[in-house]
């Protein structure tokens, strides 16, 4: 079982209060639903017989069945309010905690071998997350009510008439085990190709929409229209299929409970005819009949939503790294005098490449002075602060620090992410740092004249439609997160980027003289910005 | 099949109005739905009095079956195999009804995408806008296939049940026609708090579904701060709130479903308790003859729940119209953006372009102008570089140039020819312009290269050597078939910017516009990347680059653009 349809149940056992109250309210709207049709039947049967003598119709007491019946559509009618609340609050609480918990497995691991697609992971944990609802909503729950209401069935009629018990075990074995069997096999495997087809038709959208210029100039946009009014095409037909499935499934449950109805029927007839059963109680049984069939209906699709939750959850689970990576860089002794990085014969080689990016790569860093990466593209660089970060895992070869700590290493990342939320909270990063310390930061990387004008300062909520930084100003962020961190490793991979040179220069002249007594590697183009004692470390 | 045209879907005042418009496409469809209902009430009737007969008739005369007993029987099992079997052409209308209206709602909104052009994106990101047309416009299936026909069913089927229960009396219809309006009435209550609380639901929705891809987009900055935990909190706490809120409308969505129950459960009770004291002789009210048989009470209570299951089915599908009309609404929204008015006849550019005047060029969105008029030349051989600080309209100016925004005032000559450059087709065709984010296909490299035109394997690598590009697409695992994704793969953003303007060289442009192309290269890949440049100006091209970078000499032409006086132009 994956792992992922384990925690599930795990987390509904903790649920298991509000989880066994939902099937305990389920169970007594479908046996009160039943029951009020049978003993409504039973009641005017009995009433029409009695009420062909006087004295019979004198002595009859109906008090009793109307307060049963009453009793029962007052049961009925609750018990469905309190189930439904019951099941959605117990699945969509497990849900919640899924949620989270996939988040965390998903930080827990780094990207950079294997980029994670964040539109399907973001899809997965918002929209497919809730189809493993169906398996406690419309799975567990419907199944059960089925099975238990169809036992208390056949017990009703063998205690009334024996032998149309016999006659029904075939057809109800059938509806109750055959055709959840089929439908599971019918609608799956479609409903799964529709997911598919689904995803791709978003992916059409998607290259539509975000490649606007590209495709007005060369004049493709009509052409890439099609593509994505064929790719919703192909899934509408193959929706249409899934339906036309279960509708084909449902129609062969119709016809057997058809002939279960016209057995009950016959079977009824012929026991009233052998004195076998009580005018009265034929109506009874049909009506009783009629009931279980509204039960079994929901419940016949049980397999099959029990099926696509697991699915789901089997897709998600998918999302999580197939193998654990394990930080091999050592850290040693937090008492030793002189901090230090020590790399000794390192070799890292992408999983697609053939050739290693760095090989052989040995250096000892330390406090003294700045060091800077220059080497062209594709040397390695950004490959190297990643490996320092612990982001990669070398091949071969040993990081080792020196009176270091894994939480005391700092990096600004090529690509500065911007979150959405205000600039408060894209500069803190759920740390907690005072408004001085903010200003002064944002101060050192020349932002704060910027940040002034913006209109709720650092308040104000930034992101795409609203207030987007330029590509200089995203760096200075970063650089500005890096500032608030204060750790004593600095990895800076290309900070300047986008920044005009006299104004990289000031930026940097303010860090030297604040980041001292640290280890600093810089990676940039730039050679004209390295200070006269930073160091060259070559690739 | 109708159609819908595009301008009646605008005069829409709101979601609701375009969903009954795009509704009536499929009028033949939902007329026939209709009257397949019809008929299966009509065969539950029959069935129910089927089985009150042969009851009726067993109870009472326990003699031999009389003849016409047979045939009820045979009918009774057709009527039976008939009623299982209606569901399946249902579906079948249902569905092909839905897929109509959705693929026609698809194709008008992608028309009107079409003439709106890059108006959109003021308007819509690119994933809000790849929603609609995918999962939202797809999850109206329900409200069209079920909704739309139930809606009818839900009237006609009760008044059907009531006709045929006056067969017996006339106290038990009026009991059911007593009791129809007050489902209405209640539902529309219920309903209009429950639309409240949907609405608010679908706003934390939205919220969670935003905060979900954007934590994960930028998971390392998470990752790098060591706040991974703190965020998986915030998470569940938003995670919460939805539960909350969706908890809320099903509160009230359920009250409804509640209601129905309860109407339907009360009325088998009413009915039955009333025919039990009737058969009792207790009171002689509400019925035709005086000795009432089984038969009437086997029909009357069978028929009493039928008469509130379409509502109930109506009130299950009462989600579907919600999702509909939030869907609606955003569409129309979408619908009725303005697109820039057609421009009238499109100048066809000279066979050879000397040169690019731009004459008091006033660039801006809508109306909103953006930096000063600008007047320059630029001419074939010539390289210039377009500089000034960020915000200043560098951008804009390109899109201009390309023809993808209208200029608010001032024109562009060619050739001392006076051109419409908006939007025209000719003039697009000659220009080459690769934007500041990379835009490519999540497609293999060669179609994001050919878009769907023909180049040679040889042609490809040419034009990727000219980007710098070809070592990194031989460094792909497929090489040319290698697919970009969405994450860009292996591909860093420097490498996409490469592949984009392999692209660009790839169409042999006569004006190359270039938006910071050498923000992501590095020295060398810059200086040769410059170089290349200049080959392609020594051909006869002409270059317009915006750049940070300071201006270096091998630039034939220098304009700083900046945000309160004109420009300066200056000269090599």
């Amino acid at each position: 079982m994956p792992e992922l349809v384990k925690r599930y149940f795990q987390l509904l056992w903790q649920q298991r209060g509000m989880a066994s109250l939902g099937l305990l309210l389920a169970t007594i709207t479908a046996l009160s639903g039943i029951a009020l049709l049978a003993v409504s039947g039973w009641f005017i049967s009995a009433t029409a017989v009695a009420g062909l003598s006087l004295v019979a119709a004198h002595g009859f007491n109906y008090f009793a069945p109307g307060a049963v019946v009453r009793g029962l559509s007052i049961s009925r009618t609750f018990g469905r309010y309190g189930e439904r609340l019951a099941t959605h609050e117990a699945t969509f609480r497990v849900i919640s905690h899924l949620r989270s918990e996939m988040f965390a497995t998903l930080a827990r691991h780094n990207w950079q071998e294997q980029p994670l697609n964040s539109h399907e992971a973001s899809s997965r944990l918002l929209d497919d997350i809730r189809h493993a609802e169906s398996l406690y909503l419309s799975a567990l729950v419907p199944g059960l009510v089925m099975l238990l209401s169809s036992l208390l069935y056949l017990a009703t009629v063998a205690l009334f008439l024996p032998p149309l018990a016999l006659w029904l075990i075939l057809p109800l074995l059938f509806s109750v085990i055959a055709v959840p069997l089929l439908y599971l096999r019918r609608v799956l495997q479609p409903q799964n190709t529709l997911h598919q087809q689904r995803n791709l038709q978003w992916r059409d959208a998607h290259s539509l929409f975000s490649n606007l210029r590209t495709l007005i100039l060369f004049d493709r946009l009509s052409h890439q229209s099609d593509t994505l009014s064929d790719s919703a095409s192909i899934a509408d037909t193959t929706e249409q299929q899934t339906s036309d499935a279960r509708q084909r499934v449902n129609i062969l449950n119709q016809l057997v409970q058809a002939a279960m109805l016209l057995l009950v029927l016959w079977q009824g007839l012929l026991g009233l005819a052998a004195g076998q059963l009580e005018g009265t109680l034929v109506f009874m049984l049909l009506l009783l009949t009629l009931g279980l069939q509204e039960v079994i209906t929901t419940g016949s699709s049980a397999l099959a939503a029990f099926a696509l939750g697991y699915k789901a959850l089997q897709r998600i689970g998918q999302l999580s790294p197939a193998k654990q990576q394990v930080d091999q860089r050592l850290f040693t002794d937090a008492n030793e005098k002189q901090t230090q990085i020590i790399i000794q014969g390192l070799e890292y080689r992408y999983p697609s490449r053939q050739e290693a990016t760095i090989s052989g790569l040995s250096a000892t860093l330390d406090t003294d002075n700045w060091y800077w990466l220059t080497s062209p593209s594709g040397y390695g660089k950004t490959t190297l602060m990643q490996l320092l970060a612990g982001q990669l895992q070398p091949q071969q070869g040993v990081i080792r620090y020196a009176g270091l700590q894994p939480d005391q290493i700092g990096m600004m990342p090529q690509q500065v992410s911007l979150l959405q939320g205000s600039l408060r909270f894209n500069l803190c990063l759920h740390h907690d740092f005072s408004d001085a310390e903010l200003w002064e930061a944002l101060h050192t990387v020349e932002l704060d004249s910027w940040a002034e004008q913006l209109p709720e300062q650092l308040d104000t909520w930034l992101g795409k439609g609203s207030h987007l930084p330029s590509g200089g100003e995203l760096k200075r962020l970063g650089l500005a997160r890096l500032i608030l961190l204060d750790r004593p490793v600095l990895l800076l991979d290309e900070p300047t980027a986008g920044i005009d040179t006299e104004r990289s220069q000031r930026i940097l002249q303010r860090l030297q003289q604040r980041w001292t007594n640290r280890i600093v590697i810089i990676s940039s183009h730039d050679i004209q910005l390295m200070a006269a004692d930073d160091q060259l470390l070559t690739l | 099949m109708s159609q819908i045209s595009i301008s009646t879907l605008q005069q829409c005042s709101d979601g609701q109005q375009l969903l009954r418009l795009a509704g009536k496409i499929s009028r033949r469809e939902n007329r026939w739905l209709t009257g397949l209902g019809v008929l299966q009430t009509a065969a539950t009737i029959a069935i129910t009095a089927l089985f009150a007969l042969l009851i009726n008739n067993a109870v009472y005369s326990q003699a031999s079956p009389a003849p016409w007993q047979q045939s009820a029987w045979l009918a009774l099992a057709a009527l039976l195999i008939l009623r299982a079997l209606l569901p399946l052409w249902q579906t079948r209308l249902a569905d092909k009804a839905s897929i109509n209206v959705r693929n026609q709602l698809r194709a008008v909104v992608l028309e009107h995408c079409a003439d709106l052009q890059l108006n959109l994106e003021q308007h819509f990101s690119s994933a809000e806008l790849s929603n609609l047309l995918s999962s939202e416009i797809d999850s109206t299936r329900d409200y069209f296939a079920e909704f739309l026909p139930q809606q009818r069913l839900a009237m006609l089927t009760p008044l059907l049940i009531m006709l045929a229960c006056l067969w017996s009396g006339w106290l038990v219809p009026l009991l059911l026609a007593l009791s129809a309006p007050l489902v209405p009435l209640f539902m529309i209550i219920v309903g209009h708090k429950a639309a409240e609380a949907s609405r608010r639901n679908l706003t934390e929705l939205t919220r969670l579904g935003n905060l979900l891809s954007d934590r994960i987009k930028g998971i390392s900055a998470l990752q790098l701060a060591n706040r991974c935990d703190e965020e998986q909190q915030s998470l569940f706490k938003q995670s919460e709130k939805f539960r909350h809120s969706t908890m809320q409308v099903l509160r009230l969505a359920f009250l409804s479903g509640t209601l129905l129950e309860f109407f339907s459960a009360i009325s088998i009770a009413m009915v039955a308790v009333y025919l039990g004291l009737l058969y009792l002789d207790k009171y002689q009210i509400g019925m035709w003859q005086d000795t009432l048989t089984l038969s009437h009470g086997i029909f009357l209570l069978m028929l009493a729940p039928e008469f509130y299951l379409p509502l109930r089915r109506l009130g299950a599908l009462y989600h579907a119209r919600a999702d509909a009309s939030s869907v609606a609404d955003h569409l129309l929204k979408l619908l009725q953006l303005q697109p820039i008015s057609a421009t009238e006849a499109k100048q066809t550019p000279a066979e050879n372009i000397d040169q690019i005047s731009l004459q008091q060029l006033q660039t801006g969105y809508g109306d909103t102008a953006i930096g000063k008029p600008l007047s320059c030349n630029l001419k074939r051989g010539q390289i210039t570089l377009l500089t000034g600080p960020s915000g200043v309209g560098k951008s804009t100016l390109l899109d201009t140039l390309a023809g993808l925004h209208p200029a608010i005032s001032g024109q562009v000559e060619v050739n001392q020819t006076a051109i419409n450059i908006f939007n025209n087709r000719h003039w697009q065709q000659r220009i080459g312009y690769m934007t500041q984010q990379p835009e490519l296909l999540f497609d293999s490299i060669r179609h994001n290269l050919c878009l769907g035109r023909e180049f040679s394997d040889e042609q490809l690598y040419d034009a990727l050597k000219q980007a710098r590009a070809a070592q990194l697409v031989d460094a792909l695992p497929e090489q040319l078939d290698y697919c970009v994704s969405d994450s860009g793969g292996f591909l860093s953003g420097g490498q996409a910017q490469r592949i984009a303007l392999a692209r660009v060289f790839l169409h042999q442009p006569d004006l190359l516009l270039l938006d910071e192309p050498t923000a992501n290269l590095d020295q060398e890949n810059a200086q040769a990347f410059m170089a290349g440049l200049q080959q392609f100006a020594a051909n006869g091209g002409i270059v317009l680059i915006s750049s940070h970078r300071d201006a270096q000499t091998q630039f034939d032409q220098v304009i700083n653009l900046s945000a309160d006086q004109s420009a300066e132009i200056s000269h090599a």
